[in-house]
């Protein structure tokens, strides 16, 4: 019992958002109750796999106190050179390895801008995201890899029960790998600690610079799984793909209760904030909300949810105090 | 550690350069000495402080129409050098657009006219600040014309004002924009009324329809979206429009929402996309709902692009609006060169569009439009 008690203190921040999400669910299931339909609800999870992605990884970024703000632009380049290969005949399962390499490679460029030369994150990785954007529009010439191969399509497009495709499985996969490198390994311990606070961490002796590459290195990873998926949803990989998507990645994450000074967050948040955002969007299509609304709409909940942790903090700080008093 | 990284980079770097095809190389055009005398037909400028909408002008007239009032291109050996600047040649209609400008060129010279065109653009769609100090750049050079297709409404407002300053004017093309002494481009309203037609005949005039549109700040989206929908409200009310959302002209956006609009309206028989790009993330939403493409439900865009013919072909997507942007290209260089030359253009010229699906996506662009080069006389 205590040993549950416990579980569910550390687990608090992802039931709010769990419990934000099952509020939209409820609330638009009352105004239009088709959206409470399976099919539908399997819709808000398969349109949130491809944010998943970006914003599994940039948390992870986020919690060293740092951004990437390439993601989008990471996952263009492993679109078209996944495409190009795909097209080319390389086995499935080759071309996924390959794609998990090219963006480990992105991620230690990053993370070497970053701390090896000192950069900012914020400009440096505003500076990859455009070398990145420039080098996807090269390897295509401007133009669409055409005529993706359906052994490829098929590894993140199949559906082992009807609606349950196995991009979202490999969502689930590689949010658990992730958690478990976060929180129980050194690696994660370390991340943490980086993001909490730098300089003391690098005085207990820690390596930080390794341990911030590999958490850019974890960043870009998903960001090329992100452009995978994508790349097999769509059939066609196009270099202008995933332009701007790295804002809906970072406001999963701040949903999800990622600290963007540092730090905090989790995996298993982020997802539900990413699942909150598609909740929306797919809620505010099925109740039929002008577009002009729907980004005063987005913008108001991506504030509320985060206001909610401010609330749930203080919450929590006053019962922590009295229960010291007593 | 430091060697390995570089040691990667290289590899990177060279693996891009063999993986990668070469973009678009662009026919350079030397200079061309420039003509001081300017065309004595118009001294005045239109004015930046006007908002211009070239479907609220009165004399607007198409081409076709142009061409048969004027006729001939009539004789002058005077020598001009255009300047062409679009909004990025990352996007194949734009590298289209410019190749259309020198098409006219080239006929031209080749009738002996002492012509050239230079076409630039900046650095993709957000790059604003860059456009405009290509515009003032070609100011600077004292070309004799402007053919202008800014990326947002306001973004070269101040090159146009220098250009104007210095007797330069400033063409329109494709996009409109304040202070334009031309406009030559498609009737963005007209392709949704050619769209909402279409439609029309091939579900039988009856049924719910959506639209899937572009992003909201551009002029295209209105337009289309409004020709779409007030041409069934003026002609058929039997066909509803029963809903519209904005996709960003993206396409995995696009197949994100047509996804919920096939589940909340299974009834749907047609979805009309602001272009070509978000048809084909419609295309991939309609099979994956185990629709028949074609039988069950259409799939309608814009634009014309090659991966959209290659849809039709396949049976995929319905149709396409296509407005032949290297036509467009060589005729709103025609246009100008017209105007130029002292011939009576009105302010707004209509380039055609035609409706491309599975019965003529195989003829020739030239078959599809009637195109004729133009005489010279």
């Amino acid at each position: 019992m205590e040993k549950l008690k416990k579980s569910i203190k550390s687990y608090s921040r992802e039931l709010s958002t769990l419990l934000a999400l099952l509020f939209i669910i409820v609330i638009f299931s009352i105004i239009a109750p088709r959206y409470l339909e399976i099919s539908n609800l399997m819709d808000i999870v398969e349109q949130g796999t491809v944010n998943g992605f970006l914003a599994i990884g940039v948390t992870c970024a986020i919690i060293t106190g740092g951004i990437d703000l390439s993601v989008g632009s990471a996952m263009a380049v492993s679109i078209v050179t996944c495409g190009r290969l795909a097209v080319a005949g390389v086995p499935p399962l080759v071309v996924v390895l390959v794609g998990l390499g090219l963006g480990a490679f992105i991620g230690i460029i990053n993370g070497v801008l970053v701390t090896k030369m000192k950069l900012q994150p914020f400009i440096a990785t505003m500076g990859t995201n455009s070398v990145l954007r420039g080098i996807a529009y090269l390897i295509t010439g401007g133009w669409p890899v055409l005529n993706i191969p359906k052994e490829y399509r098929e590894i993140f497009q199949y559906s082992i029960v009807p609606n349950l495709r196995m991009s979202m499985i490999v969502l689930v996969l590689m949010s658990i790998v992730y958690s478990f490198v976060l929180k129980k390994r050194k690696t994660g311990v370390y991340i943490y600690a980086i993001g909490s606070n730098e300089e003391a961490t690098k005085l207990s002796g820690v390596n930080t610079d390794k341990f911030k590459i590999m958490a850019y290195m974890l960043c870009s990873m998903g960001a090329a799984m992100a452009g995978m998926v994508t790349l097999a949803r769509l059939g066609t990989g196009e270099p202008t793909g995933g332009e701007g998507y790295e804002l809906n990645a970072i406001a999963a994450a701040a949903i999800g209760g990622t600290s963007l000074a540092g730090g905090k967050g989790s995996i298993l948040g982020t997802v539900l904030g990413a699942l909150i955002l598609s909740a929306l969007k797919i809620g505010l299509v099925v109740v039929g909300m002008d577009t002009f609304y729907q980004y005063i709409a987005t913008g108001l909940i991506i504030i509320v949810a985060v206001y909610l942790e401010v609330v749930q903090q203080k919450v929590s700080g006053i019962f922590s105090k009295k229960k010291k008093i007593a | 550690m430091k060697r390995k990284v570089a040691l990667l980079l290289c590899l990177a770097l060279t693996g891009t350069m063999v993986l990668g095809g070469c973009g678009s190389s662009k026919g350079d055009s030397d200079g061309g000495e420039k003509d001081a005398s300017k065309d004595s037909q118009k001294t005045k400028w239109a004015s930046t402080d006007e908002t211009f909408n070239p479907l609220d002008e009165k004399d607007a007239i198409s081409f076709e129409d142009l061409r048969e009032k004027l006729g001939a291109i009539s004789k002058s050996d005077k020598e001009f050098s255009f300047a062409g600047n679009v909004k990025a040649f990352e996007n194949v209609v734009w590298q289209e657009i410019a190749n259309g400008y020198e098409g006219f060129a080239d006929d031209a010279k080749a009738a002996g006219r002492k012509l050239t065109v230079d076409t630039t653009s900046p650095m993709g769609e957000s790059d604003e600040e860059g456009q405009l100090s290509i515009l003032k750049d070609q100011v600077r050079q004292g070309v004799n014309a402007v053919l202008l297709s800014p990326i947002s409404d306001a973004n070269c407002l101040p090159g146009i004002e220098a250009a104007h300053d210095a007797d330069i004017p400033v063409f329109a093309v494709n996009n409109e924009f304040n202070g334009a002494d031309m406009f030559v481009g498609p009737n963005s309203l007209e392709q949704g009324e050619i769209a909402a037609e279409w439609v029309n005949d091939k579900i039988g005039g009856k049924g719910e329809v959506a639209i899937v549109m572009g992003m909201a700040k551009t002029g295209v989206t209105r337009n289309r979206t409004e020709g779409f929908e007030s041409w069934f409200k003026e002609n058929n009310p039997d066909i509803e429009v029963v809903a519209k959302q904005n996709a960003d002209w993206d396409r995995s956006k696009a197949k994100d929402v047509a996804a919920t609009f096939l589940k909340t309206y299974p009834d749907l028989k047609a979805v009309f996309c602001n272009n070509d790009v978000m048809a084909l993330g419609v295309v991939e939403a309609v099979k994956e709902a185990n629709l028949e493409l074609n039988k069950d439900i259409y799939v309608i865009g814009c634009d014309g692009q090659s991966e959209a013919y290659d849809s039709i072909r396949a049976g995929e997507m319905a149709a396409t609006i296509d407005s032949f942007p290297y036509y467009e290209g060589y005729m709103a260089a025609e246009v100008c060169y017209r105007w130029m030359i002292g011939q009576d253009v009105p302010k707004v010229v209509f380039t055609p569009c035609r409706m491309l699906d599975s019965t003529n996506v195989d003829k020739t662009a030239e078959e599809n439009l009637g195109w004729e080069a133009p005489t010279f006389e």
